[in-house]
């Protein structure tokens, strides 16, 4: 079992940060206040992850667990529509059913056939690789729909030309959804292709570090990495499968009200 | 004329504003099948637009448009694509070797039935003046009156009873468009096209519509 951390040893860690707010002031960098905020909103909003998870994982009930989940793929595909400068109004099921479903089916599956588990909603595991799943499938989903839509508007009247030589709608879109499923799935590989190497992944170390086996430790980074990667590509696919038939019109056209306005 | 001839283009009581404009107002066009018509108005009349209509890629404010007899409508507009061959004032194809762009073209679900072999691309190639080595060339490698023959060779060789160019001679020197006015005249197809080129009034092969 890894050594509890004090308070008092977490304040020693943050004191760090002091010199590095004046050495900022004297070289003239201009982030110092976004660092403040960032570790200032990690700081409160960790204690509350803290505070509710402790409450959640002692009443361990599925329906909690669920609606936990839930919360966070919302939160998660409001996160990546306004990463896109997309409107919600438009594109929020879409998005919020291609981000819930994948990570959903795949949790269950990992907890019912990888691990084994008797109750598959248990919290450790339905939240920890939950919320895992979920940031990974937004961070990929954010590249995937903003390469899409983005690259789309640019070049619109190409999209127009292939419909007007015989495409339909789906092909006529195929160069753009196969360049924003490679854009959004190449780093993925890249990083998992080096993993181990080049560092060692945070849930391994979180293991190692409480207590387990080093080669417990890998089975899971590894059953973990692969079900990440199912699900960023399950949800990648749904996402924009069901945003391309809320974004356009019976004619085949991009709604224009699709796009917010960028400040 | 036959008067009770289903007509291939027919936009009737067209109003449409973009903004403040007024780009159309009233408007009416009856094209028959066969017939080649260029239009004529000034820059920024709404020539362009009016083609994107026919394709459904603009849509009126008020009126109808019919192809072939069929109401242009999200029901039909995949219908009415079919049976229109398209060059659009930039030729926008996208940055690929002419030969994956063939490629990728014939396997458009409309295409399944056309020849887009170079066997079967290439004599309309030849009637343009396009080097054989254009499948090799990029688009992006291509001139602009490199790209407009391509495009017009493209609409040839799919076949289609609507041919509908914008600007397709605007870069092209005499020669060249000599041998595309003679395609575009000599072919079976209604032609409705957007040019100030005057070998296509010159030829004697079109009528034109003012608006």
């Amino acid at each position: 079992m890894a050594s509890d951390i004090s308070y008092l040893s977490l304040v020693y860690l943050l004191l760090l940060l002091v010199p590095i707010f004046f050495l900022n002031r004297r070289i003239g960098h201009s982030f110092n206040t976004s660092m403040l905020v960032s570790m200032g909103r990690m700081v409160v909003q960790l204690a509350l992850v803290g505070v509710y998870l402790t409450w959640l994982f002692s009443y361990d009930l599925w329906w909690l667990n669920s609606l936990y989940l839930l919360l966070m793929a919302a939160v998660a595909a409001g996160s990546t529509l306004t990463h896109c400068d997309l409107r919600f109004r438009q594109l929020f099921v879409p998005v919020f059913l291609g981000t819930l479903v994948p990570p959903a089916a795949m949790i269950l599956f990992f907890n019912g056939v990888v691990v084994r588990l008797q109750y598959l909603f248990e919290a450790k595991y339905l939240i920890a690789v939950g919320s895992m799943l979920l940031s990974n499938v937004m961070s990929s989903d954010i590249v995937a729909l903003r390469h899409f839509f983005e690259g789309l508007r640019k070049q619109e009247k190409s999209y127009q030309y292939a419909l007007a030589l015989g495409a339909d709608r789906l092909s006529a879109l195929m160069p753009w959804l196969k360049e924003s499923v490679s854009a959004a799935l190449g780093p993925v590989l890249a990083r998992t292709a080096t993993i181990g190497l080049v560092s060692l992944p945070g849930m391994m170390t979180g293991q190692i570090l409480s207590g387990q086996s080093p080669l417990i430790a890998v089975k899971y980074q590894l059953a973990v990495m692969v079900a990440i990667f199912i699900a960023q590509y399950a949800s990648i696919h749904l996402t924009l499968w069901l945003s391309i038939r809320r974004g356009f019109d019976g004619y085949d056209m991009l709604k224009p009200d699709l796009f917010r306005q960028k400040k | 004329m036959e008067p009770d001839r289903i007509p291939a283009v027919s936009l009737e009581h067209i109003h449409l504003s973009l903004g403040d404009r007024v780009l159309f107002q009233d408007f009416s066009l009856r094209i028959d099948p066969g017939d080649k018509v260029v239009l004529n108005a000034p820059s920024g009349s709404g020539k362009t637009t009016l083609l994107r209509m026919v394709l459904g890629f603009a849509r009126p404010d008020a009126g109808s448009i019919l192809v072939q007899g069929t109401p242009l409508s999200c029901q039909t507009v995949r219908s009415v694509r079919r049976s229109c061959a398209y060059v659009s004032q930039d030729v926008d194809l996208r940055e690929l070797p002419v030969r994956e762009v063939l490629t990728e073209i014939a396997r458009y679900p409309a295409n399944r039935d056309t020849d887009l072999s170079r066997a079967a691309v290439n004599p309309f190639f030849q009637r343009l003046n396009i080097d054989d080595d254009i499948w090799d060339k990029d688009i992006g490698e291509l001139s602009g009156g490199e790209r407009q023959r391509l495009g017009v060779a493209i609409c040839a060789a799919l076949d289609r009873p609507i041919w509908l160019l914008d600007e397709p001679l605007s870069a092209l020197d005499d020669e060249s468009a000599r041998a595309t006015v003679d395609l575009l005249t000599g072919s079976p197809a209604t032609v409705l096209a957007i040019s100030h080129h005057p070998g296509l009034m010159d030829s004697g092969g079109f009528r034109e519509a003012r608006f």
